[in-house]
């Protein structure tokens, strides 16, 4: 089955200074349009540099990545940049919205940038979505971090894409927020979404269909959610992607 | 003070004049001259001082957006990663500088209008021979070319910030603005 993600051998190193990193050694991804897939691992273990390189916003050393069957090595700034407007919602766990936009322009910011802005029933529908149909002209300062986190969750969900990257979407919340959090994704991914999260929460990381470990740059461990007592005890198994 | 009715007499009197002992003779053409020189050098003085002050500014509006775009790093590369491209962000820094510098000029001319009349009434309070009526006039098409000169000042100071904060990674960008 072909997949909507597909990373094949993806290097990626890092120089600081004269010290050189690999932050991922020959990783092999595929997800399936429609999964949903968590990546967990103990910090440093390239997580968040295969979810940058999943999407688009850092290119890999080696390796070649293929997004919704386009071939991403030797794309131009303008083509990642389509690529990405069009396929793919980041969230991020910072949440990075403008503290002077309301929720509601926080969540129309990327329709600005794809030329089709002023759907307003768009907004309204996706402000349904995520739960804050009576929250869109607050300022973020006055939302809560759920809250803030579901204005970050409609932002990626605006353009309509059809892949959710998600950073650390539940790491400054509570657990019952986080839990709320992972509903809300749960419940897109039925809508068809596909979503690939890192998290350090191996509880909400076990809620999705697949899930990925990843340490010092490669991926080890299985989709087998049953095998798995804790990041710390995690089996090593190279699993064939 | 001697007037003469025939003014191309002027400069026989002068001379008839200078031929009386312990008599100096300055015509008003000179003293015209001289103030006109005077009025020359101020004006070239006053132009190397509005030179240098542009040029101090533009430096200043240079830094000003520099630092304003590596504050806002993290903002950019958040909006490159919910789909902008490096050119929409070096246009919006552009047309954010290009404001900011028109609202300046709309400001700065304000201020040279109500300035100037306040320093004219000083002025004449300080003068035992001012001349009736207004000092300063206002030149419309002096005033449009100061707001036109501002916007293109801001163009040009905020072409780098523009041209640096278009080229940012968005990764790096996100990194960068989180340490």
């Amino acid at each position: 089955m072909s997949g909507i993600i597909e990373a094949k051998s993806l290097v990626k190193t890092y120089r600081r200074g004269r010290e050189e990193i690999q932050a991922l050694r020959n990783v092999d991804f595929h997800v399936n349009e429609g999964e949903f897939v968590s990546i967990i691992g103990p910090s440093g273990s390239g997580k968040t540099a295969l979810l940058n390189v999943l999407g688009c916003l850092d290119a890999p050393t080696s390796g070649s990545l293929l997004l919704n069957g386009t071939e991403t090595r030797g794309l131009k700034e303008s083509g990642l940049v389509t690529l990405r407007r069009e396929n793919i919602g980041f969230v991020f766990q910072q949440f990075y919205l403008m503290p002077t936009l309301t929720a509601r322009e926080n969540i129309e910011l990327p329709l600005l940038f794809s030329k089709k802005d002023g759907n307003k029933s768009r907004i309204d529908e996706v402000l349904q979505m995520v739960g804050l149909g009576d929250r869109g002209d607050h300022l973020p300062s006055q939302l809560s971090g759920g809250e803030m986190q579901r204005v970050a969750i409609g932002r990626a969900l605006i353009n309509d894409p059809r892949i959710i990257l998600a950073d650390e979407p539940t790491g400054n919340l509570d657990s019952v927020t986080s839990q709320m959090i992972f509903e809300l994704f749960r419940e897109l991914n039925r809508k068809g979404l596909t979503l690939v999260i890192v998290t350090h929460n191996l509880d909400l990381a076990r809620q999705a269909q697949k899930m990925y470990t990843l340490r010092d740059g490669q991926i080890v461990g299985c989709d087998d959610l049953a095998c798995i007592s804790g990041i710390g005890d995690i089996e090593v198994q190279q699993v064939a992607v | 003070m001697v007037k003469v009715k025939d003014l191309s007499q002027i400069e026989k009197v002068s001379v008839d004049m200078e031929k009386i002992p312990d008599i100096q003779v300055v015509t008003m053409t000179q003293i015209m001259g001289t103030i006109m020189n005077l009025a020359g050098s101020a004006r070239s003085l006053l132009l190397t001082v509005i030179i240098i002050a542009l040029i101090i500014s533009a430096f200043g509006i240079i830094n000003t957006l520099l630092m304003s775009v590596n504050e806002r790093t993290r903002e950019f590369g958040m909006m490159k990663a919910i789909g902008a491209s490096g050119l929409d962000i070096g246009k919006m820094v552009l047309a954010e500088t290009v404001f900011i510098t028109l609202v300046g000029g709309l400001i700065g001319t304000t201020a040279a209008i109500v300035g100037s009349s306040l320093i004219e009434s000083f002025v004449k309070g300080m003068l035992p021979f001012a001349p009736r009526g207004t000092m300063v006039t206002l030149n419309p098409e002096l005033i449009g070319f100061a707001l036109a000169f501002s916007v293109i000042l801001g163009l040009i100071c905020g072409l780098y910030p523009a041209f640096k904060s278009s080229r940012l990674s968005p990764m790096e960008a996100i990194r960068g603005g989180v340490e």
